[in-house]
């Protein structure tokens, strides 16, 4: 079947002749964004479209989170500071002009990188901001940002903690030195298990333009689960939480398999028609690394999906909330048509998000721009002979538009 | 009433309440308390109470009554087999179908109205004795199945044989620890029954004038278990405390009316010792599979109920399963109609996860079969559970499988709503004939299992408190939707429908 997916060539491939292009802005760390200047440019292992924004391989750029203000979007990801070195994890932001019918996204500036010790000392990561009204040590700010964030290098038992700022591009500042969603494995395991991803892909959504947010997460425990919790963040030295929900999963259909977890999720409120957009990512079965997903789907459900709670008896069947919107994208979907050494598409397809206005909201009804992460696989030819971990910092992001 | 806190292993729980002191018999009292049979361990086989009258007592009704208590049983009801001996012929009341009427009364002097009641025919062919029935068992003649019909003018014996936990009708009796049986009798006697009352009675037999060796206990293969005594004043107590116990209402906190409080009312038990209280409190919980040390803590409203799992009692050659189960001891407790769901209050002292699982017992009165439902479900894998946290103040939902999981170190409320119970697969098969319709118009529920599986749970404590159901619809936190109160909010504002 025709798939009718529009692909967004960002303006940004020029860059990636210039990888270190021009900007006003630096990094925190007083770098060049995109990397040292004398750094040599090495490109990443195209299999289909191109990606938003170029950036040499040795920078991983995953974890997409998009808001829209106006003609302005920010593009927050997370992203290595120093080439080929995992230990140096950061959230960045592009800022992206639209010109010319397409998206351009201009150099990273870092947002935050890990603490000196603490909870997220040792990584930082899957970052989601929101516009709203904020407090925090008596100063007001505008824009609120939930990251996955662990002191363990491998990303592991991670907690989601918040930073706000006046403006989107800085300058970031973490909320405290506590997470504000701590994952202790022991709380929800009893049979001994090591190894836990946490909780972790924070995505906010705003309640009332203002304080209050909706933050869904995903809990990596036994059952994993995704959760709304809905917060008051108006005072964040104060913050007043309200209750924390599962979110259910009736509907979603993945590999025969009925019910699977919103894996990778982010989430997108449609105030006019009251529905919750998700994407998600599909095919999590991949052996071989990097373990990831091998698809992106799209799905909607009822805002009620958050309120509803089956009272008493049954009745009937089982209520099916979530229905998928569009096509999924899979590794068709991401071929180049145009470009015979890119027609076979990416094998490893993950960590969506949709392009939202400033607040969470959807930006346009019929269609969703979906920003998903691929990556090379461990072992490929095109990948540097001398750097067996090479594959680790290949990530890219890319762009397509589904249509319902 | 803060009851002292007594520790005793489920599997002994009724040898230890057995243990504590019944008072001293009262010469001239004793003598109008009735008669006590109580068989507190493991019984082989049934066993049998028989009463030789001393001569062939002439009977001029057309059905016997027989008056009893029953304070204790191993399950929902006793199952016995009735039957007279007339004239060196044996008569015996069976059937495996219907109801048989009983009158319950609502008052221990019996003064207050009886209540009409069904009395369950069990598919083995056993009449059911509920627990906390206080009443007379009507028995036709005409319905006897060995010769029926037969006109039946004298008697000379009356028996009772009571059905052991291994022989029941009920599932998996072979895992109950101990029979933990209890019965009051106070008397048989012969009546004339037209359209199904009682106009005229007889008496034959009244055990509260007779001694213990009135009636003699037989086991029908291996040794007697138990036995029978005179009923000590302080047995009559407990018996008076029950049945006043059992005719009042449920109390209420919110939206929800508890249904099991893990106490007992002190107004009721006012003349039971604090010890026989507790001894009575922990009684009415009888084990299956694993060894489940039961005892009674405070709680936050009175008395709780704590449950451990120590790892030195596992034993490999049994089921993975500890269960700790209790009938309701209040007759409104069973009426769930209008509920929404039940809430459980529950303290994990773990600083990890434990689970247990709240089976309810639905009583089909259209099968006369106990069907079980808990959350164990092939079709809807998940089910979701709704807390509140009294200490942090923090409400939740969260999924869990087959067991309710209580988060570390969680105190508060969990709600689970009706619509997360199902009939587990097992349970449909014929043999167990469970229909898998919650309907709680039609139908009582009389039972709860708290079932833990051991391994994972073991060498923890969960305390219970109160058990209740629940009556309005609620949100998770009020923070952003105020059309449903919170969990909270029901709790402190809320209130029970009339007639709930």
């Amino acid at each position: 079947m025709k798939k009718f997916f529009s692909v967004l060539i960002a303006g940004a491939f020029l860059l990636a002749l210039t990888a270190c292009a021009p900007d006003q802005q630096t990094t925190d760390d007083g770098k060049k964004p995109g990397g040292d200047t004398q750094e040599t440019f090495e490109e990443k292992v195209f299999d289909g479209i191109d990606a938003v924004f170029d950036e040499s391989l040795g920078y991983y750029n995953e974890h997409p989170s998009v808001i829209q203000e106006g003609a302005t979007r920010w593009l927050f990801y997370t992203r290595n500071t120093v080439k080929y070195d995992a230990s140096t994890d950061s959230i960045a932001v592009r800022k992206g002009t639209y010109s010319g019918g397409k998206w351009t996204y201009g150099d990273p500036v870092t947002c935050i990188t890990p603490s000196e010790a603490g909870w997220d000392s040792a990584a930082v990561f899957q970052a989601d901001v929101v516009k709203g009204a904020f407090s925090y040590g008596g100063k007001a700010y505008s824009y609120l940002m939930a990251y996955s964030g662990s002191d363990r290098a491998d990303r592991a038992d991670a907690d989601i903690g918040l930073a706000v700022a006046e403006a989107p591009d800085g300058e970031w500042v973490k909320v405290g030195t506590e997470p504000l969603i701590e994952f202790n494995s022991s709380e929800w395991d009893s049979v001994g298990l090591t190894w836990y991803p946490g909780a972790i892909e924070p995505s906010l959504v705003s309640y009332d333009k203002a304080g209050k947010v909706y933050l869904f997460y995903e809990e990596s425990e036994v059952f994993k689960t995704n959760y709304a919790y809905e917060l008051d963040c108006s005072d964040l030295d104060n913050i007043v939480r309200g209750g924390r929900k599962v979110i259910e999963r009736s509907g979603i259909t993945d590999l025969g398999t009925s019910n699977p977890l919103l894996y990778g999720a982010d989430y997108v409120w449609d105030t006019e028609e009251d529905t919750l957009f998700a994407v998600r990512e599909g095919r999590t079965t991949a052996t071989s690394e990097p373990v990831v997903a091998d698809e992106v789907q799209t799905l909607r459900a009822s805002m009620d999906i958050l309120d509803t709670i089956d009272q008493g008896i049954a009745q009937g069947e089982p209520r099916v909330w979530w229905s998928e919107v569009g096509d999924t994208i899979d590794g068709d979907a991401t071929v180049d048509p145009n470009d015979p050494d890119r027609i076979f598409g990416y094998t490893r397809i993950f960590s969506p998000t949709i392009v939202s206005n400033e607040y969470g909201y959807l930006l346009e009804y019929g269609s969703l721009e979906v920003l998903f992460t691929t990556q090379a696989n461990d072992g490929d030819e095109r990948l540097p002979a001398d750097r067996a971990d090479a594959y680790r910092y290949s990530q890219m992001i890319h762009s397509l538009i589904i249509t319902f | 009433m803060k009851a002292k806190v007594i520790s005793v292993a489920l599997a002994s729980v009724v040898l230890a309440a057995a243990g504590v002191a019944y008072g001293a018999i009262g010469v001239s009292a004793a003598e109008a308390y009735p008669l006590v049979y109580e068989a507190t361990g493991k019984l082989e086989d049934d066993q049998t109470l028989a009463c030789t009258l001393s001569e062939e007592t002439a009977v001029t009704g057309n059905a016997i009554t027989l008056k009893v208590f029953m304070k204790n049983t191993y399950h929902y009801s006793l199952p016995v087999t009735i039957s007279v001996t007339s004239r060196g012929q044996k008569y015996e009341w069976s059937k495996t179908a219907g109801f048989e009427v009983g009158y319950a009364y609502a008052s221990p002097d019996a003064s207050e109205a009886t209540v009409s009641t069904r009395l369950q025919w069990n598919r083995a062919g056993t009449l059911e004795l509920p627990y906390m029935f206080y009443g007379e068992v009507v028995l036709p003649f005409a319905e006897l199945n060995a010769g029926a019909g037969a006109q039946i003018d004298s008697v000379s014996k009356i028996e009772i044989e009571m059905t052991a936990a291994v022989r029941s009708n009920f599932a998996s009796g072979d895992t109950w620890i101990n029979d933990g049986v209890c019965m009051y009798l106070f008397g048989v006697s012969c009546a004339i029954v037209e359209n199904g009352d009682i106009v005229q009675t007889e008496e034959l037999a009244d055990f509260t004038q007779m001694q213990p060796d009135a009636l003699e206990l037989s086991a029908k293969t291996g040794k007697v278990v138990g036995g029978v005594r005179k009923a000590s004043a302080e047995d009559f107590n407990v018996f008076e405390a029950f049945v006043a116990h059992y005719n009042a209402p449920c109390e209420t906190k919110g939206d929800m009316k508890i249904i099991e409080s893990v106490s007992y009312d002190e107004e009721a038990f006012a003349d039971v010792s604090s010890e026989r209280t507790a001894a009575e409190l922990i009684g009415k919980f009888y084990g299956s599979g694993q060894i489940a040390r039961g005892s009674i803590v405070d709680g936050v409203d009175g008395t709780a109920l704590a449950y451990t799992l120590d790892s030195s009692d596992y034993d490999g050659g049994k089921n993975s399963y500890a269960g700790l189960h209790f009938n309701f001891g209040r007759r409104a407790a069973t009426d769930w109609s209008g509920a929404k769901g039940i809430a459980v209050y529950v303290e994990n002292t773990a600083d990890y996860l434990i689970s247990f699982a709240l089976e309810i017992f639905q009583y089909n009165q259209k099968t006369g079969l106990l069907e079980q439902y808990n959350l164990n479900d092939e079709a809807q894998k998940y089910k979701t559970l709704y807390a509140y946290n009294v200490e942090t103040g923090e409400e939740f939902s969260y999924h869990t499988q087959t067991f309710m999981r209580v988060p570390a170190n969680f105190k508060g409320w969990i709600r689970i709503p009706f619509s997360q119970y199902a009939a587990p697969a097992w349970s449909m098969a014929s043999d167990y004939g469970n229909e898998g319709v919650l309907d709680f118009d039609a139908n009582p529920v009389v039972k709860i299992s708290i079932t833990r599986l051991f391994n994972p749970n073991q060498d923890t404590t969960v305390i219970l408190d109160d058990i209740a159901l629940y009556y309005s619809d609620f949100g998770v936190g009020s923070l952003f939707d105020t059309d449903k109160p919170s969990i909270r909010a029901c709790i402190e504002q809320g209130s029970v429908p009339a007639g709930a």
